[in-house]
């Protein structure tokens, strides 16, 4: 699981207000590279919960990314792409393969096996 | 804000019916579901409350789903390609097609139903796109090609995601779409965060229509667009409560062997979706745009690689197999329709 799909992912156990964002339990994270794609990263940033991308980034072992959120300018500018590639990296090429995403309000962990997230709820969290 | 239904030239005239089955609990347990799990009907017809025995029900609907397609996907993919849904073909086409024919059809699926809900025109608009039982993912990588948006795509099945997942990878679009396990009834994303909903094929598996309808709407953006293509069954008649006893006993035979819970109606999605206020709702009955698909799939079957295949593949498949002939039967008969339905969000 890459951190543009954590960044979407929240948790929607019956009656939880604060499901978002899921804290992730990192038991193996493995890189994959992925081709720079710069105007695919400029389509997509106003989508992207900054904050959360930078701790999510961190629970993977990357700190590159700096605290605040870029100006929207600083990244449509084709001039300086260093920040871009980090957001690339941090977005894109992070992959959590094993461990668990976890409710910020309940606690529930939501096991990630082989890269991929098991979101599906018992029947008395529906 | 009053929903509007926009007819466009295909639109069929819909009975007006008063009773909505699909609300009342006893059509969450009439259907037919696999043998392990528990029918009750002890939920009276209008009451809202579901019973326990009704809700590991359909606990035991989702395992035999997500049991299916961890079986029969990879046969499928094998004869098929990734796309597993329908083909849209020219009404009456008497040319037999070639497997890249059908394939071809395939994407026409695609292209006719992002046409039919207007979406074509949008592009720029489409950032997020969610895959609602997305299978091994061909319509996610599609639609994530086509409009440079992200796609995410849900399935019950483990290993439908991983094929997807791979199958990404493999054309370089892990950056675009990734797949995880989930349910469509319980959808793992925040409110209105998606520019276009997608449901191909998969509305037949929610055993609550109106939880399903209100989930794909939770999550759409405000002006984003949602496009459900599913097997339904035909629409009732004025005064009609509901399907002939021959119709419904088609129906149960079918549900059995391909996970399916009750059927309902392509008005029945337009009522849900009108209750939900949303606009410029339009439908389609494409029963004959897809007449050449079930014989199609049934002559891949009968070749020497099909059998070979189906033998190795487990019961599941089998029992799949031999139900098509049933899908013909019910879209002669006129018991089934393959219907679109689409509407937009409400600024």
């Amino acid at each position: 699981m890459r951190l543009m799909t954590h960044n979407m992912l929240s948790c929607n156990i019956k009656g939880v207000t604060n499901g978002f964002p899921l804290k992730i339990e990192a038991e193996k994270v493995i890189e994959k590279e992925v081709d720079f794609n710069p105007d695919f990263l400029r389509h997509m940033f106003a989508k992207i919960e900054w904050k959360d991308l930078v701790e999510a980034a961190r629970s993977l072992g990357y700190a590159e990314l700096p605290e605040d959120s870029p100006d929207a300018t600083v990244i449509e500018s084709a001039a300086d792409e260093s920040l871009l590639k980090k957001l690339h990296h941090a977005l894109l090429e992070l992959h959590l393969e094993e461990g668990a995403l976890v409710c910020p309000e309940t606690g529930r962990k939501f096991p990630v096996n082989k890269g991929i997230p098991n979101m599906l709820l018992h029947e008395d969290e529906a | 804000m009053k929903a509007t239904l926009a007819p466009p030239s295909s639109l069929i005239s819909l009975p007006r019916h008063k009773v909505s089955s699909l609300r009342s609990p006893s059509l969450l347990l009439q259907s037919q579901r696999p043998s392990s799990a528990l029918m009750t009907t002890t939920a009276s017809r209008g009451s809202v409350a579901v019973t326990a025995a009704a809700t590991s029900s359909a606990e035991a609907l989702r395992e035999g789903i997500a049991e299916f397609y961890n079986e029969t996907s990879g046969l499928w993919e094998e004869i098929w390609g990734d796309h597993m849904h329908h083909g849209f073909y020219d009404p009456d086409s008497s040319v037999q097609l070639s497997d890249s024919g059908h394939r071809e059809a395939q994407i026409r699926m695609i292209e006719e139903s992002l046409r039919f809900a207007g979406v074509t025109e949008e592009e720029k608009k489409i950032k997020r796109v969610v895959d609602v039982g997305c299978g091994i993912g061909g319509s996610s990588r599609y639609i994530a090609s086509k409009f440079g948006a992200e796609c995410i795509g849900i399935t019950l099945s483990p290993v439908q995601a991983k094929r997807a997942n791979d199958l990404a990878a493999a054309q370089s679009l892990s950056h675009k779409v990734s797949f995880q396990v989930a349910d469509a009834l319980d959808q793992p994303f925040e409110d209105g965060i998606f520019d276009l909903v997608w449901s191909m094929e998969s509305g037949e598996h929610m055993p609550d229509k109106a939880k399903f309808v209100k989930e794909l709407v939770r999550v759409t953006a405000p002006g984003g667009r949602i496009i459900i293509v599913t097997w339904c069954h035909r629409n009732l008649s004025q005064g009609e409560e509901s399907l002939q006893p021959w119709e419904q006993n088609l129906l149960d035979r079918i549900c059995k062997t391909f996970y399916l819970p009750a059927w309902c109606s392509t008005s029945d999605y337009v009522e849900l979706l009108q209750s939900l206020s949303l606009q410029d709702i339009k439908c389609a009955d494409w029963s004959e745009n897809v007449a050449p698909f079930w014989p199609a799939v049934i002559r891949t079957a009968l070749t020497w690689k099909g059998l070979v295949s189906l033998l190795r593949s487990g019961m599941k498949s089998i029992k799949g197999a031999l139900t098509m002939p049933l899908m013909i039967e019910g879209y002669k008969k006129g018991v089934i329709k393959f219907g679109i339905i689409t509407c937009q969000k409400p600024l």
